[in-house]
């Protein structure tokens, strides 16, 4: 069914490419729509090997960073990343079995075990893109290699994501994440890649090096729960909205255990991108010491920023709450505020 | 009836301050042991000695003061010493110690745990995010590798750049 799917979406190119470059508004040929499109460049990864130099400039810190990397892909869903510079990553290595991570930093010699970051491999469901508004930006090539340049914004409006999607195998070979304010977050593109080709499987078997120190991290479960499910995996009440504002909906939650902290992970998602909020009760957990201080959600609301990501954290009824995703701070103090504000009485 | 347990007693066996049964045992015990016979008869000597001192003369007014001192003393539970801790300060002592060890330690440990999540707790939910990022099939995968791994770094409290450039 996957070959079909791609052999699908390589006749669909081949022959749309022409109709499309000439601006057709809402290609369809023999019922191939653009949702089929990004459906088929979601599970790209699933079905094509390839072996790729990439470069991705990406917000660490404070400021904008190019980052370069060998990108390795093995079905189903394997992946190995090199990275060779800037100085500070090079020589790190992730090695993604599908199953579990294993991510070594040579400067420190340690291995940090944690799970799989690949997809649910799974085809997206249905819902999945019609919380995106899709539209084919045109046609252009990426590395001699002919692409459609796909826009997906969430239908809340906020953001952007384009993806220019090679036309025999539906790998992305370049992809822009823009913020509500229309600012980069990241651009990632190769300079070269390799399809068809036979990549061992021992590529994606780590060994640790002798002697290096190895840190199993857990993480979130595969499956997010319903929120009874998850009050009473915690073990106290969460009492959150099922949207946030900026068309942020509830996924579900997951419980998250770290050392004696027991936290409720809840997941907002957009389309695009996702939230996470998290709620501890506040005897749990003080406010961090660090940050800058958020008066607005009063004493001991904290922010800061770490590269793509953000987090706001604050007190609110007893509860200590945190909000987390790939927002400009502006936006993300919004939401908080605004849910503060929603769940005082 | 042991050797020390008996000679522990045997202070109160003199003041008649044990059971019947615990003085028939000690008195048992007694028959049989030359030591403690020759302790409790030390004992009886300086009690002897103890009370073959005289009295020193109190000074006029001291009981009429010690009435108006304890007068002064406002009653309530901690004016109220119960008998057991004036004659045994040790057990009064790991009695507090107890408390302590019962109360003040989950306490600390508790406070402790708060300011330990308060730190790591930010990039505790970094992480997770970034691993949530994850989960939306479209999104760079580099772009996570290099957001997750970044977070790992933070999470045991270093630089994911580096050290200083």
């Amino acid at each position: 069914m996957i070959r079909r799917a791609a052999a699908g979406l390589a006749i669909w190119l081949a022959v749309a490419m022409p109709a499309l470059s000439q601006g057709s508004p809402e290609p369809l040929l023999d019922g191939v729509t653009l949702q089929e499109v990004a459906r088929h460049a979601a599970i790209a990864s699933q079905i094509v090997d390839y072996e790729g130099t990439k470069v991705l400039s990406v917000l660490r810190g404070d400021t904008m960073e190019t980052v370069t990397l060998i990108e390795t892909r093995k079905r189903p869903g394997r992946t190995r990343l090199e990275f060779l510079s800037p100085e500070g990553v090079a020589g790190r290595l992730v090695v993604d079995d599908g199953l579990q991570t294993w991510h070594y930093e040579p400067r420190l010699h340690t291995v940090f075990l944690g799970p799989s970051l690949a997809p649910p491999p799974e085809a997206p469901p249905a819902g999945w893109l019609a919380e995106y508004h899709l539209s084919l930006l045109g046609v252009e090539e990426v590395i001699g290699r002919r692409t459609a340049v796909l826009s997906l914004r969430p239908r809340s409006g906020q953001g952007e994501r384009r993806l220019w999607i090679d036309r025999t195998t539906g790998v992305a070979l370049r992809a822009e994440e823009r913020d509500p304010n229309d600012g980069l977050v990241m651009v990632a593109y190769f300079t070269r890649i390799s399809f068809s080709l036979n990549v061992p499987s021992a590529l994606f078997h780590m060994r640790p090096p002798a002697g290096a120190r190895i840190i199993g991290q857990g993480g979130l479960p595969e499956r997010l729960l319903a929120l009874p499910d998850l009050e009473r995996a915690v073990g106290f009440a969460l009492s959150v909205p099922q949207t946030l504002p900026g068309g942020y909906s509830l996924r579900g939650g997951t419980p998250v255990r770290h050392g004696p902290l027991l936290t409720a992970s809840l997941e907002y998602a957009d389309g695009a991108r996702s939230l996470v909020l998290f709620v501890v009760p506040a005897g749990r957990a003080g406010p961090p010491g660090r940050g800058a201080a958020v008066p607005l959600l009063g004493d001991g609301a904290r922010a800061f920023g770490a590269g793509a990501l953000r987090i706001v954290t604050w007190e609110d009824r007893g509860r200590r709450l945190a909000l987390a995703g790939p927002l400009p701070m502006a936006d993300l103090l919004g939401i908080a505020t605004a849910l503060s504000n929603g769940s005082r009485p | 009836m042991n050797h020390r347990r008996a000679a522990r007693l045997l202070s109160a066996y003199l003041d008649t301050e044990l059971s019947s049964e615990e003085m028939a045992e000690v008195r048992s015990h007694l028959a049989g042991c030359p030591d403690c016979s020759a302790e409790l008869e030390e004992l009886r000597a300086t009690r002897r000695l103890l009370s073959s001192l005289e009295a020193p003369d109190l000074p006029r007014g001291f009981a009429a003061d010690l009435s108006l001192r304890m007068g002064r003393r406002a009653p309530g539970l901690w004016g109220w010493h119960p008998p057991i801790w004036g004659p045994r300060p040790a057990m009064a002592f790991a009695v507090l110690a107890l408390v302590l060890v019962l109360v003040a330690v989950p306490a600390i440990r508790g406070h402790q745990h708060r300011l330990r999540a308060a730190e790591i707790g930010p990039d505790l939910f970094l992480r997770i995010a970034a691993q949530a990022q994850a989960r939306d099939p479209l999104l760079d995968r580099a772009f996570v590798g290099l957001v997750f791994t970044d977070a790992n770094l933070r999470l045991i409290g270093e630089d994911p750049r580096g050290p200083v450039r």
